[in-house]
Order: C-alpha cells, then structure tokens, then sequence
C-alpha cells in the first residue's frame, strides 16, 4: 500500500529518478527504444529507483561519466567526501591526464589508458587517481562503455564511459604495511633459525613456564629435537652437577622477571656435559611477562682454556717459586755434603755407630739434592737440552727399562705402539722419567698390585681437541697410560700436576712425581691431561708434538708414518 | 801442593771447599765475592781459580773475563747453584764458555777433587 504522500508525489519523483538514472548509467538508454515513453514510468522501475538511492546514501563508491572524448562531465554528491577532493577538480578534465602512474599501486595506469582510449569497458583497475593540486590517490575504477544511437543514426556511437570509482588508499596502504609485516616476520624467523646462538621462548602465561619454541642452534646443542622440548620446561637440561645456586639464579630472575646471565654445568640428550652460558630475559607486554627468550651460549672450550691458563699460570708461579726455593737449598746442602764426608772419612775405623749415622746425613743430603734436581726440573730450569728422538724407539727402550723395576703383582701390557709416532725433540732419558713417575703412581694407587696398559698412537690434534689437550693444534705422538687402580677426585684432579701435592701418607712420597712429569712434558712444548673416576682408575695422556721437519735437525731417521 | 784461589759469596760453601782443598794440602786463599778476587789475582799468581758464577758486586763470569786478559791464565773451575732468576745450569752453560769445566752444586767431595785435579794436571 502506497502512502498517499508518496502518491501524490510518485511520479514527479520518477521522472526526476529516471532522467538521474539515465545519468548514472544504470538505466539503458531508451530513448530510441520504440514505444517507450519516459514520462509514464512504471512502479517497478521506481522501486529499483529508491533502493538505488539508499543504496548510493551508504556506498563508499562514487558515480562519474566522461563524454566521448573521455573528458570527465559528472562525479556524484559523495565523491569529495570519498576521493578527498573537490569535483570541481577533476570535471572538465581529461580522466587519462589524471591517472597518476607515481601515486603508486600496483594497478597498471596503462591498462585504464588502453581501455580509455579505445573505448572499451574495464572493470577493477586500480590506479593513482590526481584528485587535487599534488594529490594523489590510489582507487579501483570500473567503467562501462557506452555505445547509442538515436533513431537519427544508423550506426551505433561511442558516447562515453560510466562507472563507479572507490578510493583504496588506505586498504592499499594497510595491505602493504601487511605485507612488509610478513616479510619482516618471515625474516625475523629465518634470522632466528639460522642464529648460530641457541634461541629459546618459554611462555610465561602458562604455569611452569613451558619452552613454545626452541631454534636449531638449541637442538644442535643440547641434542634434543624442537618436539620433544616443546611444552616442557627446560630444567630438563639440568643434572646431579649443576650447580644448584646457578639454577636458583635463574629462578630468581623469572621470579622478578629481571633479566638473568649465569655460566652453568648443563646435560647433553646423550647425558654428557657442556658449560652452559645461559641469558634469560624477560618479554614485557603491556606492563605483563608474556614470555621468557633465552639465549644459550656453549662455552664448554672457553671454560676449558680458561682453566687450563689458570692451572699453567699457577703452576709457573708455583715453578717460579719452587725454583728459587730449590737454588737457595742448593748452597745450603754444599756444606752439609762437604762437611759431612770430612767427618765420615776422619772417623777411626771401627766407629760403626757414628759412620751410620753421617751415612743418614750425607743420604739424606743428596736425597734432598735429588729433590732440588726435581723441582728444578718442574720449574724448566734445569732441562736437559732435547733432540730429535725417534719416538717408537725411546718409548720401547723406556719400557724394557722400567718393566724389570715393577712388582711381578703389577701386569703392565703395552697394547701397541704405533709405527707413526714419529719423530719428537725430547731427552730420551726425560721420557723414561716421565714414564717412571706414572707408572709408579699408578703403581702405588693400586697399592702394588693390578693392571697397567700402555699405547701410543700418531695423529693430528685439531682446534678443539688441542684446546681440551692444553696445546696448540698439530701432529702429536699421544702415549696412554691407564691403570684399573682407585681412581681420583675432581678435587685431587684438579691439584695432581702441583708440586708437594700428594695422597700418600706423610714420609711415603714427595709430591714431585707428577709435577716433574708435567714439566718436562711442557718443556718439550707438549702436555699431559688425566681423566679419572673415583672408583674406576686414571688415564694419563701425554701429548709429544711431532717434528715436521725431520730432515733439518735430526738424523733423518722416519718411523715409517 | 797447588795455589788455589776460591771465590763464592755463601762463606759457608767458600770455607767448606777451602777445608777439601786444603786437606789434600794444596795452598787455598779465600774471596768473598768477584771483586775481592780479581784483586787477589791481579797480585798472586795462582795454579787454579774455583769461583762461583752468581755473586754479588762483580760475578764469577767478571772474574772469568779478568783471568782472561792475564798473559798467564790459570784454569778456572766454575761452579753454580743457581739463583732464582737464573738457572745453575743457564749460569753454568755461561760460565762453560770461559770456564775450563763447571760443577753444579751441591757437589760430592770427591767430584770436587775429580775436577781440581783434571784441571792442575792439565796446567802442568
């Protein structure tokens, strides 16, 4: 039912609304249409009319129309408001000279121009759009291609374009922002995935502060797989020797949500040990801990050469010390010596009693003479100059020297020694010393009874295993020597090389007998590191580098490598 | 029976090789550092100087290079225990420069005599 207002006014309003469609271009162009008569419009047609203009009140697309020559003659009422310009602008003007290839976009302004200047319709293009004095806008343009005829032509001519235009600037600009946001994002995860650091995030909204993401560099590390870490908390990396102030640490900083670097003993998947350089900071996310980023550092080498350069360092002072000590006691027992064989030699023959006990002195004088050689010779000042030595050889003769001095309770088997030892420039003599002392060690560990191998192999040191050796990389003869005694402590590890340092009982040894090994092996530019658990005997290996070139200084003989 | 000149700083290293040397009755006179001996040289003539390497005011290689300059130089023994800044046997190997033969403390009575007879028998 039709209002009666709206009957009165009906058609006035239709005819109004058809000559405006006409405009618009939503209504075909009748006027040649035989029989027709636009000024009897009928209610269909009124009805598309009114939902056309409620529907324009809302749109955020304008109308325009060019004439034939493209020369913009009309935008409609909301195109200032929706392109951000005036009409006056841009009608009167050509619509190809408008068409702003800088404004950016990706639509081809020259697709629009193909399509304008050959009349054709186009739907979608988007394009810079001048729509003031250096303005620009980007906007998606369809335009119809209008073809008519009045009955006075016979041919149909091209009229002009219609269409709608939309101002896409702003989604432009969003879709862009986007897209750049992506891309950073997918860099930032290639950068995080490539990290050589290991990267970690916990989620600190959860309880226990689950791991949501570890890198590769983390599974590299410590072994595990980004499955079998994920939603667990990363105290699985922990172990009977962390060090639980180091991990208290950390719980204080997630707890005060501070930032947190501590050094601390972490376990490997397959249970072996790394130092663990660990920073932990807290992710703030308005004014709230949204998560945890740690930053794993394996610093296993760096822990290693620092404790190595702190054990040489304490160990020259100690030398340094030990020899001045040990130079002061050399003119000390010269006059005990001296003295001592005066008195013995002016003795009366028979004086038993009294010869015995100068024998004590002058014993005991040069047993601490001997000791004094000893310190020297931990101290590297008193070598014995060393020379090219064929390896195989001294170690051979070393052996055959010390095996008729050991306890038939002892089994000491040489498992092999390699051809390829090569050549080194040592003293033989040293080197019976040296494997005189370990023996004997191992000797009185295992209280004189159990097993003892030997082996010696040739082969090339590089970065990492020189810096867990305590040398520099390069080729070395490495002679094992490994007892199935009592084993050692960390704590008695870390001392063994340290003169005076000893487990036997007071009066039962001097201390000198690892120190000296030491030292001499350091004076030959090599080294001696010992593995050990209580319980499960020690393993001594010496490092002897290798002379390069044999033939400049020594006697030319090859051991055959 | 020989002229031995003995030169070292620790009186008692110097008095107990005197007390050797003299009890196989060679004729010992004592110094008590480089300078003192150079002097004692430069106005006796002597069939043998043992000095120590490390002394103060003027040390033994001093007095090895004193004994040099001497149209009759005796035969020197140098001897060493060393001191904390420079090893016996870097002294010595100094010393071996020079001296006819070196001997490190602390020595034996005998390698002593070993040595101080070596070196007179040769000189003679």
């Amino acid at each position: 039912m039709w209002p009666e207002a709206w009957c009165r006014v009906g058609p006035i309003l239709a005819q109004v609304g058809v000559v405006a469609m006409k405009w618009l271009g939503l209504m075909d162009d009748q006027s040649d249409r035989p029989g027709s008569d636009p000024a009897v419009p009928d209610q269909a047609l009124y009805q598309e009319f009114l939902k056309f203009l409620d529907a324009r009140e809302v749109s955020d697309e304008w109308g325009w129309e060019t004439d034939a020559d493209g020369r913009v003659t009309w935008v409609s009422g909301r195109y200032g408001e929706l392109a951000e310009g005036l009409a006056e602008n841009i009608v009167g003007r050509h619509l190809v000279e408008m068409l702003d290839e800088s404004a950016g976009g990706d639509g081809p302004v020259r697709v629009a121009v193909e399509a304008l200047a050959a009349g054709r319709t186009f739907t979608n293009i988007t394009c810079g759009l001048a729509v003031g004095e250096k303005r620009s806008i980007l906007v998606s343009l369809n335009g119809k291609a209008r073809w008519g005829k009045t009955h006075r032509d016979r041919e149909a001519s091209f009229l002009g374009f219609r269409g709608i235009g939309r101002n896409v600037t702003r989604a432009f600009q969003r879709e862009r922002a986007w897209r750049d946001l992506c891309q950073q994002n997918q860099l930032l995860a290639a950068t995080i995935e490539a990290c050589p650091v290991s990267i970690s995030i916990a989620d600190a909204t959860r309880p226990d502060c689950p791991l949501i993401y570890v890198n590769p560099s983390f599974t590299h590390i410590t072994g595990y797989a980004f499955h079998e870490v994920i939603d667990t908390n990363c105290r699985f990396l922990c172990g009977p020797e962390t060090d639980p102030v180091a991990v208290a640490r950390i719980r204080e900083g997630l707890r005060s949500a501070q930032p947190v670097s501590v050094e601390v003993l972490n376990y490997r998947k397959d249970g072996s040990t790394f130092w663990n350089e660990v920073m932990i900071s807290p992710l703030v996310k308005d004014g709230v801990v949204v998560a945890f980023i740690g930053i794993q550092n394996d610093v296993t080498e760096k822990k290693l050469r620092q404790s190595q350069n702190q054990q040489n360092q304490k160990l020259e002072a100690l030398g340094h010390l030990a020899g001045g000590v040990a130079h002061e006691l050399n003119n000390l027992l010269q006059p005990i010596m001296t003295y001592g064989e005066l008195i013995r030699d002016r003795l009366p023959v028979g004086d038993e009693a009294t010869i015995r006990q100068i024998g004590r002195i002058l014993a005991s004088a040069e047993k601490a003479r001997d000791i004094v050689r000893n310190v020297l010779s931990f101290a590297r000042n008193d070598a014995p100059v060393p020379a090219p030595v064929v390896l195989a050889e001294a170690l051979r003769e070393a052996l055959d020297f010390i095996g008729g001095l050991l306890p038939a309770t002892v089994a000491v088997k040489v498992s092999g020694i390699e051809d390829n030892l090569g050549i080194g420039r040592i003293n033989a003599v040293e080197l019976t010393q040296v494997l005189t002392n370990l023996i004997n060690n191992a000797v009185q560990a295992m209280v004189g009874r159990g097993a003892i191998s030997i082996a010696a192999v040739g082969g090339r040191l590089n970065a990492s295993a020189a810096v867990v050796a305590g040398v520099l990389p390069g080729n070395y003869c490495m002679i094992q020597v490994k007892d199935n005694g009592p084993g050692m402590d960390h704590t008695t590890l870390a001392r063994l090389f340290e003169p005076f340092f000893t487990t036997k009982p007071v009066g039962q040894g001097t201390g000198l007998g690892l120190s000296v090994v030491y030292g001499i092996l350091r004076s030959w530019g090599g080294a001696i590191s010992v593995r050990s658990v209580l319980g499960k005997g020690a393993e001594f290996t010496l490092y002897i580098p290798q002379q390069d070139d044999v033939g400049s200084d020594g006697n030319g003989q090859d051991s055959g490598d | 029976m020989a002229k031995i000149l003995v030169i070292d700083d620790m009186d008692d290293v110097r008095e107990a090789i005197a007390t050797i040397l003299r009890q196989e009755n060679h004729a010992v006179t004592e110094a008590s550092d480089g300078r003192q001996g150079i002097a004692k040289f430069q106005v006796e003539a002597f069939d043998l100087v043992i000095t120590d390497i490390l002394m103060p005011e003027q040390d033994g290689t001093e007095v090895i290079m004193a004994l040099d300059g001497m149209a009759q130089r005796p035969p020197v023994l140098a001897i060493s225990g060393g001191a904390p800044k420079m090893p016996a046997y870097m002294a010595l190997h100094l010393a071996r420069l020079k001296a006819d033969a070196t001997l490190m403390k602390p020595f034996k009575n005998a390698e002593l005599l070993e040595k101080v007879n070596l070196l007179l028998a040769r000189s003679v």
